[in-house]
């Protein structure tokens, strides 16, 4: 292929994957300059460091949250607790996206065909795009260095430049193997939607297998098993390891490397998963619009109901081994007596389960407001709407669907969070675990209502107003106070209204604002959206 | 005349762009009307507003008597829709579509469903996502036609059909004609307006321009004659009517619009030996509205 025809494609992938490279790369800088420079303000003394470093670096709760805190007593290892495991989630999350839209999500439109047809082969517009994203991915990195650097000028002395760029490496490290995995999972899949429930399983099983090895005793090992745990196992800053991060960086090349290897092979649209062209011919849940909408949400519902009862089930089962590690502090011992103690420590870790829960049933209500604003984008709405179907009546039976997924999927986190405390031996309190269900209900409730407004007036932007609003509120949960973005913008995280339940009483208020405003987002998105044009992609 | 469709004054703009200027417009029960039109003049956009898929600027639309806005969901009952490229749903086979589609709609003839499928040679069994682009609109078009609504809304609905399943689909229309059905054909395919249509509407950007029937449209358009005379003729450009004049020698083509009179009498003077005279195709009368001229004339 002349070089020429590289270009374009190139640039075409670089221009679309940039503007949120950009916006992701400088959310990453800030949380790390604001960590860093309020570090000292919030931890003036040697002897609140010392709390500090004991308190947090042996909460097992925080640990599988996090990952293992190291030298928290210092600016620097407190930063990088804090910045490192949220940046890398939320990079990832960027990347998966970035890369099946460009790849599979064009071939699934139709217009990788047109682009095929100009002087280039699949392999080359493949590697083509690969560039674009990698040139993206130098973007991140370059910003979220830029704003490491300038942002900790303050606290020079702690944070010298060579070990804030390796952060800003292990930072936006995620984001270059999820690149790269995108590529893969787009030549394995047959639509873009198949392949990120690909990435997003894979993403998953690094977080419980990182988040296991870290919070079971003995099972550290199992950190080594995810590239979460190599980029946690890098330690910038505290203890630089760079070769940790040599197994993400030849994973992602060797994951590049596959698929342009699969996009010579294949068929341009065809997909290395085997295709059934021929369906089941069953007709059930297709005798009405409901039904239909129904059946269109089983297959991503039963995954995250098969994910939240897997994560909380495991994660539950740890509540004894995180109890007993409270009973045996002597701080707490000493001022709660033992009994109260392993309590505290029962409890405080069921509330992790349960924020980890929240975020997922926010990220599984974008997802579903998603799929229903993509019906209007993709035209397979007009299939009903000009039969005799009001939009109202499709939008009701949409969010029906989409509410009753969510209360299951909260009652399955609650039974077996429940149940995974049980089998480590602890009775948790029931009606505590119930109160914590329903405060996760109400997040994904705000976070439908916020999709829908968003469609309502200006659906091209429902992705970014839904992802944006989960991604936010877990960066603040992760790097909390200690953004220093101040306490009006911090109450805009959803997680921040849900109270600690069980450790502390569900935030009945909190919660019944959220469902407030959910329900009121909701009415108002649905009479724009029932008075507008439809609108195309 | 008792009207099936009827518009007034129904306009859209989409910000500064007018996409379909103030259109008045009725189309008669039974009858099939075509709509023509370049690319971008508008006949999308006024079938959707037709649909309710998009709102008005200005104006309104009726079918069957019923409000296309503020009653569509009783005119949709009506009403069956085939787009030009139909957007279904990849994961489900075509006898699923089918099903879903006639389950909605909420009436269907089962029997003449089965036909349809096996007139326009389709396999209902495979998934959506493994048809072609002429099989998907096969799909479209037989669960338009199943429900034998009384009013059918088409847009370009034999793009990507092969010639035997266009000549499938112009049998339907003949037999929809003869069961009373009301059909509003817009397409590109000029013989096939030609072939089924009673009345053709010619848009041009999102203006009107010009509604009759193909006689009555040809009459307001030029004649073509071709003749060959014994001598040169005289000058045929002066005379009244006559256009478009080419002499080679003996042989005479120019167009004529108006009384043949003039013409007549200038080419007996040159001894015409041989003289044909044809009305315009369709496809002329649309270069003759559509081509450059008819651009210049417009600006």
């Amino acid at each position: 292929m002349p070089r020429d025809s590289a270009r374009p494609i190139l640039l075409f992938a670089l221009r679309r994957a940039l503007p949120l490279a950009l916006v992701w790369g400088l959310v990453f800088g800030a949380i790390v300059a604001a960590t860093a420079t309020s570090y000292g303000a919030l931890f003036p003394t040697r002897f609140a460091r010392a709390e500090l470093a004991l308190a947090f670096g042996t909460n097992p709760g925080l640990t599988l949250l996090l990952g293992h805190g190291q030298a928290l007593d210092t600016a620097a290892g407190f930063t990088v607790w804090r910045a490192l495991t949220g940046c890398a989630l939320v990079g990832a999350v960027w990347a998966m996206t970035a890369s099946t839209k460009a790849l599979r999500g064009e071939e699934d439109a139709g217009r990788w065909e047109v682009l095929l047809a100009g002087p280039t082969t699949q392999r080359r517009a493949t590697a083509a795009i690969l560039a674009g994203l990698g040139l993206a991915w130098l973007a991140l990195f370059a910003v979220v260095a830029l704003v490491d650097v300038v942002g900790t000028l303050g606290v020079r002395a702690d944070f010298p430049v060579g070990g804030l760029l390796f952060l800003a490496f292990a930072q936006s490290g995620a984001a270059l193997l999820f690149l790269a995995l995108g590529a893969l999972a787009s030549q394995l899949a047959r639509s873009r939607r198949q392949a990120l429930a690909i990435l997003a399983g894979v993403l998953g099983f690094c977080y419980l297998v990182r988040a296991l090895g870290d919070g079971l005793p003995g099972w550290g090992w199992l950190a080594w098993v995810s590239p979460l745990g190599w980029i946690e196992a890098a330690r910038p800053l505290t203890a630089p390891q760079p070769l940790a991060l040599v197994p993400l960086v030849a994973l992602a090349l060797v994951a590049s490397w596959l698929a342009l290897a699969l996009a010579a092979r294949r068929d341009a649209g065809a997909s290395i998963l085997a295709e059934r062209k021929r369906a089941s011919s069953s007709l059930r849940l297709l005798g009405s619009v409901p039904a239909f909408l129904a059946r269109q949400e089983r297959a991503p519902t039963l995954i995250w109901w098969g994910a939240l009862a897997l994560g909380c089930f495991l994660l539950g089962t740890m509540t004894r081994a995180v109890s007993d590690a409270f009973a045996a502090s002597p701080l707490l011992t000493r001022i709660l007596g033992a009994g109260a103690a392993a309590q505290l420590g029962a409890t405080s870790f069921l509330s992790v389960i349960f924020l980890l829960a929240a975020t997922l049933l926010m990220a599984m209500a974008a997802g579903q407001v998603g799929r229903l604003r993509e019906e209007e984008a993709e035209g397979r709405l007009d299939n009903l709407l000009v039969r005799p179907v009001r939009r109202l009546a499709w939008l009701a039976g949409g969010l029906g669907v989409a509410l009753v997924a969510l209360l299951v999927a909260a009652g399955v986190a609650c039974v077996f969070a429940w149940w995974g405390a049980r089998a480590s031996g602890l009775s948790a309190d029931v009606a505590g675990v119930a109160g914590a269900g329903v405060g996760i209900v109400a997040a994904g409730v705000l976070v439908l209502g916020a999709g829908v407004l968003a469609w309502g007036v200006a659906p091209r932007v429902v992705p970014f107003v839904t992802y944006g609003l989960v991604a936010w509120s877990f960066l603040v949960e992760m790097v909390g106070n200690a953004l220093q973005v101040g306490p009006s913008l911090v109450r805009f995280s959803v997680l921040d209204h849900l109270g600690r339940a069980p450790q502390t009483p569900p935030d009945w208020a909190g919660i019944a604002g959220l469902l407030g405003l959910g329900a009121a987002a909701i009415l108002v998105g649905a009479w724009a959206f029932a008075k507008r044009d439809l609108a195309s992609a | 005349m008792d009207p099936a469709i009827e518009i007034r004054g129904l306009s859209k703009r989409f910000g500064s762009f007018t996409a379909l200027a103030p259109l008045d417009l009725d189309v008669a029960k039974g009858e099939t009307f075509g709509y023509l039109g370049p690319n971008g003049a508008g006949k999308t956009t006024t079938l959707r507003l037709l649909l309710g898929l998009i709102r008005p600027s200005a104006g309104s639309a009726r079918i069957l008597g019923l409000d296309a806005q503020r009653d569509k969901v009783e005119a949709h009952r009506l009403v069956a829709y085939v787009p030009g490229d139909a957007q279904l749903w990849p994961s489900l086979t075509g006898a699923q579509t089918l099903r879903l589609l006639a389950r909605v709609q909420g009436r269907v003839d089962e029997s003449y469903r089965d036909e349809l499928i096996r007139r326009f040679d389709f396999d209902p069994s495979r998934k959506v996502r493994a048809y072609s682009k002429g099989n998907r609109q096969k799909l479209s078009l037989i669960a338009a036609l199943m429900t034998r609504a009384p009013v059918l809304l088409l847009d370009e609905p034999t793009s990507g059909l092969d010639p035997l399943m266009e000549r499938t689909f112009r049998e339907c229309m003949h037999e929809a004609k003869a069961a009373g059905q009301t059909v509003f054909l817009s397409s590109h395919i000029l013989s096939e307006v030609e072939a089924l249509c009673d009345r053709v509407g010619l848009l041009r950007a999102g203006k009107l321009v010009e509604v009759g029937t193909l006689e009555k449209l040809r009459k307001l358009s030029a004649v073509t004659v071709e003749a060959v005379t014994a001598r040169a003729p005289r000058d045929l450009a002066g005379l009244l009517g006559v256009t478009n004049v080419r002499v080679q020698g003996a042989r005479v083509s120019c167009q004529v619009q108006g009384s043949m009179e003039p013409l007549l009498a200038a080419l007996a003077e040159a001894g015409v030996e041989r003289i044909l005279s044809r009305e315009p195709s369709l496809e002329e009368l649309f270069l003759e509205f559509y081509g450059p001229e008819a651009a210049d004339a417009s600006r």
